[in-house]
C-alpha cells in the first residue's frame, strides 16, 4: 500500500507527504541565520542588504546573529588579513552544523587589490571551505541576495551541486587533454 | 588660531639647556637629540610652564637606509605651536627609551613603530606586535623588507558536507 493511500479520504487535500530530510532542508534553506560579521567595506553593502530598501527578510535571511553558536552562515564580507585569519577560523569552528560560507567581494575571493600586500590572505578559500562566491568590489545588495538564493538552491538540492561538480571535473579533464 | 612652529629664540633656549641638541633650519625646524637626552628633553617640553607641549600629536619613524629616525610631533595649546623632535637610531640595532612615562598615550604608537619599523623602546610596558600576527618575521615598512607569505591557518573542524564536496 502506498503511503498516501493510508491518509484518510477526508484529509487527502490537506496533507502533504514529504521526506523528513527534505522537510528539514526546505525549512533550513528558507531561514538561514547569518553571522553579523564584517571585515571591510563589503560589510556596508551587507548591512544595506538587510535594510528596508533591499529587504533581505523577504527571503527569511534577515536574522543576523551576533553569536556564532546561533548562526549557520558566515558571510566573509571584506579583506581577510593574517591578523584576522585566526579569529575568523575560530568563529567558523564555533558555528554549529550544518554551516555554510559565502565569500563576498573580490577581497574575500582572491585578496582583491591588496593581494600583493604582506598582510592580506589571498582568498578565504585558503582558510575556510567556501560554498558561494559573489564577485564585485563591493557587490551590489542585489548580488548578495542572488548569492544567498544560490546558497538556498545548494541547500535544497545537494544532488544538483554534485552533478555540477561532476560536469566541471569532466570539462577540466577535457581541457587538460586538449592542452597535452 | 594660526598654528606655527617654534621660533628661533625659543629653539635657542632649548638648545642652551641640552648638550646634544642640534636644530636644522627648515620651515618646520626639527630638534635632533641623542637617545640619552631624549627623555629629559620630552619631560622639559611637557612640564615647562612657558612651553607646555602637552599633546603628543604624532609618533612615527622614517627609514633613511643608514639610520632610522623616530619622529615626535608635540603641540602646545599655550603657544598654539608645534615642535618636531627627532631621534636618530642605529639601523641594525635601533633602540631608544620609551616615552610612555611622559605621554602614556604613546603606548600603541610605539607598538606600531616597533611592529612596522623594528625600533625597540626600552621601558615600554607591553612591547608586542600590534598590527601583524605574532610570529611574523621582519618589519614590513623597512626599505629592505622582502617577504614570503606565511601559510594562513586552516579550519580543521569542517562539516561532513564540506568533506564530501572536496574534489
Amino acid at each position: 500500500m502506498e503511503l498516501k493511500d493510508r491518509v484518510p479520504e477526508s484529509l487527502r487535500n490537506n496533507v502533504l507527504i514529504v521526506k523528513v530530510d527534505e522537510l528539514f532542508r526546505w525549512a533550513h534553506a528558507n531561514s538561514i541565520w547569518p553571522l553579523s560579521s564584517g571585515l571591510a567595506c563589503c560589510a556596508i553593502e551587507m548591512m544595506s542588504t538587510a535594510t528596508a530598501r533591499f529587504d533581505l527578510s523577504r527571503f527569511g535571511y534577515e536574522v543576523f546573529r551576533p553569536c556564532p553558536r546561533q548562526a549557520d552562515l558566515l558571510i566573509v564580507a571584506g579583506t581577510l588579513t593574517y591578523k584576522m585569519a585566526d579569529p575568523i577560523v575560530r568563529l567558523y569552528e564555533e558555528m554549529p552544523e550544518p554551516k555554510y560560507v559565502i565569500a563576498m567581494g573580490s577581497c574575500a575571493i582572491v585578496g582583491g587589490p591588496f593581494a600583493d600586500s604582506y598582510s592580506v590572505v589571498e582568498g578565504i578559500d585558503e582558510v575556510l571551505p567556501v560554498d558561494v562566491y559573489i564577485p564585485g568590489c563591493p557587490p551590489r545588495p542585489e548580488a548578495l541576495i542572488d548569492g544567498m538564493l544560490k546558497l538556498r538552491e545548494k541547500i535544497m538540492h545537494p544532488e544538483r551541486v554534485a552533478e555540477e561538480r561532476a560536469k566541471w571535473a569532466e570539462r577540466k579533464k577535457e581541457r587538460e587533454a586538449k592542452q597535452a | 588660531m594660526k598654528q606655527r612652529y617654534l621660533t628661533a629664540e625659543e629653539l635657542a633656549r632649548i638648545k642652551g639647556e641640552f648638550y646634544t641638541v642640534s636644530i636644522d633650519e627648515e620651515e618646520r625646524p626639527p630638534i635632533y637629540v641623542s637617545p640619552e637626552e631624549f627623555l629629559p628633553l620630552m619631560k622639559m617640553l611637557k612640564n615647562d610652564h612657558t612651553l607646555s607641549f602637552t599633546h603628543l600629536s604624532c609618533l612615527t619613524a622614517v627609514d633613511w637606509k643608514d639610520t632610522i629616525d623616530v619622529v615626535y610631533y608635540l603641540f602646545s595649546e599655550l603657544l598654539g605651536a608645534y615642535v618636531v623632535v627627532k631621534v636618530k637610531t642605529i639601523r641594525n640595532h635601533p633602540e631608544i627609551p620609551s616615552v610612555t612615562s611622559v605621554f602614556p598615550g604613546a603606548e600603541f604608537e610605539e607598538r606600531e613603530v616597533y611592529d612596522l619599523m623594528g625600533v625597540r623602546f626600552t621601558g615600554h610596558p607591553d612591547m608586542r606586535r600590534i598590527l601583524m600576527p605574532e610570529g611574523f618575521k621582519g618589519h614590513p615598512l623597512r626599505k629592505d623588507f622582502t617577504y614570503k607569505k606565511p601559510a594562513p591557518p586552516k579550519a580543521t573542524r569542517v562539516g561532513e558536507i564540506e568533506k564530501e564536496a572536496d574534489l
